[in-house]
Formats: structure tokens, sequence, C-alpha cells
């Protein structure tokens, strides 16, 4: 009788990354119903079944009582994810909506009628929700920062301190012989994604307007304001302009033309050598993010973004048009 | 007849060794040295990977070996190579200080320095840049054409710059990209858009990246002496040339954006007042701001400040706040808020402000009322709009024959849809206002008592004398740039976030 070769028996949980197995665990957006037969390791003999209950005293040989590792309750899985599929409905009908509405009703079409247009403004304490903050601790870093109301209860305080110590897994090496790998400490400020039908990812968009117009105060330092505007898959491309703050007790308005956006790759600090258009439909979100080598607290205040029609501005530009762009980007 | 049948044998012998002759060689004809059946040198070979780390190391321990004679045989049997590798071996090994390569240069050019040099680098004042370019010089004439161990010594001196206060300064790297071999045979020139996939030398590209990659983080100026030289060393096609590119494209486009732009080698040569004026002129802009430096009376203030500090008060005030305070309410005092703190480049700068509170801020009466007494050539220019004298017209409301000039023309292009197009900012714009109240002057100081700030005060008065009548409250704010933690203070509340929720 043929054997068959039996492989390594490993349950459907144990195969998968710690990650996901916390994220279904903590009722992840996964709406999909986790079959219980597969979650159980029948088919092993060797592995044990896991024990349900509280704590078992382990009798040894020596007859002393060791007491087990406390079980880890998980909360119940979710299967079905009820908040997603409200706000999806929303958005059904908010959609269907928008095919009988009046041309003003529309947002998109309401643009035509607005000479400026507010995105984002923190007269609420709830409008902080939109945005997130980000910091290095994520790969070993120092720094910390927050998002809270500022002062005058009526902007938002994004505030902390940025630490160029390097993690312990970037230390530098004592050899002079050897590179200096670089490392500077990072925070950013980044809006949550608005999440529609089946939570799909929704675009903003930039069109009907020339312009993007900040109010900030700011501490003296270099932030870079960028804005992810391309539909891809994994890697993203972002647009980028450098902010000087002037910092003071006065505030800061700043008009960038969308001409003036660098492209760079969302996750690389370097810009890109093909310098490529702007997407205006497809606008995903904002971020602040500060990386200027320099140890020490920071604070930026903002009032709004919004956009803006400056006929002053231009519309194509040139400014970061290489003509050695077809020879460069085959090198290297 | 035994001799010549010796000389046979040691021929067919050593047939294999026929092409080191000198009999063949070019040297030998240009050094006219006489063709003979005589003794020769063996090319000693050495394993490349000990060249490229520890080349130094090589040529002590090939100048502590006894010179030989041209006519000895050198025939090295496998026993002697590998013995002849375990000194060197040991001395890699043994090797505690791996900065012996820098520290040996360092001490050779301190020792060389002579008169000569304040001539070859008379446009050089500062030291330590005369030695950085004193130890490139003196490595050059002792390595030779061929320039072995570049790798090894461009590294060092790349990891080590700012030892020599040479990081800002772009003719320190154009001086490093002397020390790569350059010729036609290095293989290192990269000329042709499809061979260059194929070419080798990669280790060398590589550095030159991460050279180009530090004169972008220390802010050196790139120049095109910079890409002249990276392309005649490294080729049109190499990645070397593409970052030096990027660099002369970039750096001009990410300074514009800046207000005041100022590199870091003139930042690092600011005096304290020079510092304290470039903070105010940031924080306070304005092209007709009044700017003053008013002494502190030591007599009455005993803080003890050091001599970098800005030890006077640095004053800012625009024309727009001096009307402010002009028309500030004399029953409401003025506050003196500070001490603040605002990033100026790399540089903290401190400073206080002069401003009033919001709530109690001054409501603008009309002019034009039907109470006020009808005798003043105002009046009638007001109300005619025209002039009393001359009856020319007068532009708008402001009493001036002609409109303010701005540096750039507004246009007013109205579109279609002009009339009904809505606005939102405005609607939102003047909310700060009413929470915060007029700003009327800045100053710069590192002094932290109110005594100090007096001075500031009675140096204002000359050009506004509401401040002789109006009392001043000195405001100590608690900062939080002054006072931040660097350890988070909210790092207990994380732990009872739900993934959920992110």
């Amino acid at each position: 009788m043929a054997t068959t070769a039996v492989g390594p028996c490993h349950s459907r949980l144990t195969v998968m990354t710690p990650v996901i197995r916390r994220w279904l665990a903590y009722g992840g957006k996964d709406s999909r119903p986790l079959l219980k037969a597969v979650a159980t390791p029948i088919n092993c003999p060797r592995r044990c079944l896991p024990k349900v209950g509280g704590t078992r005293h382990q009798e040894t040989e020596n007859q002393m009582v060791v007491q087990q590792e406390e079980v880890i309750y998980r909360p119940r899985q979710v299967r079905m994810d009820w908040l997603g599929m409200k706000r999806s409905w929303k958005y059904v009908l908010k959609t269907v909506r928008s095919m009988f509405s009046s041309v003003k009703e529309n947002e998109s079409t309401a643009r035509l009628f607005k000479k400026d247009h507010v995105m984002y403004y923190f007269r609420n304490p709830d409008d902080l929700s939109y945005w997130y903050v980000m910091t290095d601790e994520d790969y070993g870093g120092h720094s910390w920062a927050e998002l809270r109301q500022g002062l005058n209860e009526m902007t938002a305080m994004f505030r902390g301190y940025l630490s160029e110590k390097r993690p312990q897994d970037l230390l530098p090496t004592t050899d002079p012989l050897q590179p200096h790998p670089p490392y500077h400490g990072m925070v950013y400020l980044e809006t949550r994604p608005f999440l529609t039908i089946l939570d799909k990812r929704e675009y903003m968009s930039l069109t009907g307007f020339n312009a993007v117009k900040l109010r900030l105060r700011g501490d003296g330092r270099k932030y870079d304001f960028e804005m992810v505007c391309d539909c891809g898959f994994e890697k993203r491309i972002a647009y980028v302009v450098p902010i000087y703050t002037r910092g003071g007790p006065l505030w800061q308005e700043i008009e960038i033309p969308y001409v003036k956006f660098m492209a760079k790759m969302e996750d690389g600090g370097y810009l890109l050598v093909r310098q490529r258009g702007m997407g205006y439909a497809m606008l995903e979100n904002f971020r602040f993010k500060l990386q200027d080598g320099i140890e020490g607290p920071f604070q930026l205040e903002i009032d709004y973004i919004a956009l803006i029609q400056n006929s002053t501005f231009p519309d194509e530009g040139t400014d970061n048009k290489d003509p050695w762009e077809p020879i460069n980007a085959t090198i290297g | 007849m035994a001799e010549f049948r010796r000389l046979s044998y040691s021929l067919i012998k050593y047939r294999c060794l026929i092409g080191l002759c000198p009999l063949f060689s070019k040297t030998a004809q240009t050094q006219n040295l006489t063709p003979c059946l005589c003794r020769y040198k063996l090319q000693r070979r050495i394993p490349s990977r000990y060249v490229h780390t520890r080349s130094l190391v090589l040529s002590q321990y090939m100048k502590s070996q006894p010179s030989r004679d041209d006519t000895e045989i050198d025939i090295v049997s496998e026993e002697e190579k590998e013995s002849r590798l375990e000194t060197v071996q040991e001395l890699v090994d043994n090797e505690e200080d791996d900065s012996a390569l820098l520290e040996f240069y360092v001490n050779k050019a301190q020792n060389e320095m002579d008169y000569m040099d304040d001539v070859d680098y008379h446009d050089i004042e500062n030291v330590n840049k005369r030695l950085f370019f004193k130890i490139v010089d003196v490595w050059l004439k002792d390595v030779g054409s061929a320039k072995r161990g570049h790798r090894d010594f461009v590294q060092t001196l790349l990891n080590s710059l700012s030892r020599f206060d040479v990081e800002c300064d772009i003719s320190a790297y154009v001086k490093l990209l002397d020390c790569f071999p350059d010729g036609k045979h290095t293989g290192l020139k990269r000329d042709h858009w499809y061979w260059s996939g194929f070419a080798d030398k990669i280790s060398d590209h590589l550095l030159g990246q991460q050279l180009m990659f530090v004169i972008n983080e220390h802010g050196a100026i790139p120049n095109d002496q910079l890409f002249n030289k990276t392309t005649d060393l490294f080729g049109r096609f190499s990645p070397v040339t593409l970052k030096a590119r990027s660099l002369l494209f970039w750096y001009p486009r990410m300074v514009a954006h800046s207000p005041h732009p100022i590199s870091i080698a003139d930042f690092k040569k600011l005096t304290p007042t020079e510092l304290a004026f470039n903070g105010l002129r940031q924080i306070n802009p304005g092209v007709d701001c009044h700017y003053h430096n008013f002494a502190v009376d030591k007599s009455r203030c005993k803080e003890v400040i050091d001599s970098d500090k800005i030890d006077s008060i640095i004053s800012c005030q625009s024309e727009k706040q001096k009307e402010q305070l002009a028309q500030h309410d004399l029953s409401i005092p003025v506050y003196i808020e500070g001490p603040f703190v605002v990033y100026y480049r790399l540089k903290k700068v401190q400073y206080y402000v002069m401003r009033a509170n919001p709530s109690q801020a001054k409501v603008e009466e009309p002019q034009n009322q039907r109470t006020t007494i009808v005798s003043d050539k105002e009046w009638w220019s007001q109300f005619y709009g025209v002039d009393y004298q001359t009856s020319k017209p007068y532009c708008g409301k402001t009493l001036q024959f002609y409109p303010e000039e701005d540096f750039f023309p507004t246009v007013d292009i109205v579109d279609g849809y002009g009339d009904k197009k809505s606005e939102e900012i405005s609607l939102i714009d003047s909310d700060t206002q009413s929470a915060e109240g007029p700003v009327y002057a800045i100053a710069c100081t590192d002094y932290s008592s109110p005594v100090a700030l007096q001075s500031w005060v009675r140096g204002l008065i000359l050009d506004n004398p509401v401040l002789r009548e109006a009392s001043v409250v000195f405001r100590e704010e608690q900062s939080f740039m002054l006072n931040a933690p660097k350890d988070d203070p909210n790092e207990s509340d994380y732990e009872n976030i739900d993934i959920r929720d992110i």
C-alpha cells in the first residue's frame, strides 16, 4: 500500500502571521466568517488541543504546584462588520440622491459656483478625528507627537519632540572605512482616508481650483506639505512642497499653486527623476511631515486648508521640467 | 661548455617565465637594460581583498621588508607564500586602531606644512580647512598616479569632514574627486548608453553616489565644477552624474520656496545680533519695519548673560503695528508676553511680544458723523472726494491722488459666474481675531527678567508716545517649546486604545 507523504500539520491560524491573527481576533475589517472546523487542529495528533477555562495548577514530580499562565480571553470575533455596512449604505443613498439632485447640491458640480473651498478646518474638537499622527517609533525612533486643540480652541495644534537619537538597529559603526548610514527622526500628521461602499477608499479632487491655501502658525521649522495624488495598488506618488514656517505670534497664509508641487514616491525620500503630472481627481490625503534633522520640540498650529483660484498663478508650469529627463531616467 | 649546458638547462627549466624577461619588455627598452640571461625578480601576487581593505598596512609591511636586488631569483614556494600571508593577516588582526590611515596622514601633513603652503592655500583662512587640503595633496603625492587605496581614503575623509570644518564647502568635495584614479584604462568611465550597463567598478560609483548624498545632507551648494568633474571622471551614463545633475537642478528650486534663504556656511558666521535680527525679520515680516537695538540698564538689571548670547534688546515694529498701538485704549494695560522660542535655521531665538487683550480691544468709531464739526479741509475732501485747493479727484476713500502701488499688479479677471460665486474663506478667516489681540511689537533678547524689558519700553516711547501713559504689564507665559518633555506624556493613554479605532 502506497504511503502518502504527510506534510507538517499546521492549522490555518498558526500559518498566518501574528499581525493578521491579532487583527482577526480583535474584529478587524475582514467580514468573512471564520470557519471553526479549520481553526481547531484536528489533523495534528501531536499538538494538544487548547485548554479552555481559567488558571489550572500543574502538578510536577516533586508535587510543587506551579500556576499556569493565564489564558488570554480575546473579545468575541465579529463576523459581520455592521458598522461598515452602515457606512456603505449611507454612501449608496448619497450616490443615488446625487443622481436626482440639482447642480448646486451635488458636491462635484457645486465647485463651479465657488471662489474658494475650505477642505479642513478645526472649529470643533470632533474635526480632529479626521487626522492621525505617526512617528518614527514604529522603527525604533524616540520622537513623540500629539494632536490637540489649540489654546484659542479654534485651531489644531500638532506638537511634540523630534529626536535624532538612532534606533538600536541602526547604530553607527566605529570603523571609519565603512559608510555611516543616514538617519533622521520623522514625525507626520496625516488625514484619514474616507471609506465608502465596502471600505473602498474615496478620492478627493482638486479640480476647479488653482492653488492650495494654508493658514498656519509654526515654530520656524521646515515642514513638508504632501499630497498623495495618484492611483496605484501599492506604490503611489506624492507631491511635495517645503513650507518654511515663520514662527512667532502672527498667522502665516501660504498660497501654493499646484504647479509648484514636486513629485516623489510616497515612501521614499527622493524626488522622482521623471516628474509627471498630478492627478487632480485622485487626491487621497494631506500630510504635514517634519524631518529637518534638528533635535528639539516642535509646534504647528493649523487654522484651515482650502483651495483657491488665483488667476495670476499659471495652470501649466515648466519649473520642475528637466530637459535632461529622457537621458537621466535611463541611467542608474 | 659546461656553463653553456647549465644555462640551457636553466632556460628549459624556467621557460614559462621567459615572458617576464626584460629582454622583451618595454620597461627594459626604456631603461636601457642590456638583454642578458640573468636572474630576474618575480612579480609578487597579493590577493585583491587585502589591497582593498588594508592597503596602508601592506605598504608599510612592504617597506619594512629588506630591499632585494633585481638579480636575485625570487621564486616563492607555496609554504613561503602562506607564511607571508600569515604575517600580513597578523598585522591586520592586531591593528587595534582602525583610524590609523587618517591619523597617519594627518600627522604627516602637519609635519610637512611649510611656508609654501601659505602661498598655495592663500584663499583659505581656516587652519583646519588648510590641513584638509594638505592631507589630500600629501596622499596624492605619496600614492602616485595609480592612486591605490583611494576608496578607503575617500571613505574615511567623508566620515570625518566635520573634524576639519569643511562639510559646507563644495571645494572640499571637488578636491576629493581628485583622489579617484583618472585615465583611459581605469574602467571607471561610462560614456556609452549601452555598454555602461555591463561596466565594472561598481564600488567606485557607489562611493561617488555616497559623496553626492553627503553634499546634500550637509547643505553644500553644488556648482558647475562638481558636475563637470564627475562627468569627466565617471562618464555621462553613471548614477553619480545623475545625482550631481539632480543636485544642481533641485537646489535652487528648493531654496526658492524660502523667503529669506541663507546657506549653512553663512549661517555659521552670524553674530548673535545678526541672528536676532534675522530671527525678527522671519517673525515679523515687512519691508517697512523699524529695527532698534536698545541697551539694557545694567545698574538696575543684575542678570548675567554669556557673551555668546544676545546682551541687548533688539526690537522690531512695523508701520501697521505702530498705528494699532497709537489707537490703543489707555484704560486697558499693554501686556508683554514671553519668553517664547522660534527656530531660525539651526538655532533657537528667544523673543517677547507686546500685545493687548482681544475682548477689550478698542472699536473704531465711524468718522463721517453728522455730529462732527464742519470747518475742516479734511471734511471737504472726505465729503466730496476732491481736493480743496486743486479740486482734483481722489482715488477711492483714501486721501491720495494715485492708488497704492503694489510690487505685483492685482488683476481682477471676471469669470462668467463672477457674480454668483460664493466665498468660504472669508466666513472663517476672522475667527481667530476675536480670540487673540493685536500685536504691537516684538523684541529679541536672552534676558528673562522683566527689569530688562523696561529698557525696551523706554526705547519705544520715542516713536510711540502712547506707552508713556499706558500701563505695561509683564505676563510670563509657560511656553511648550521651552519646557517640552523628551518622553511622551501621553504614553499611559495608549494602553486603552482599541485597534478598531485606528
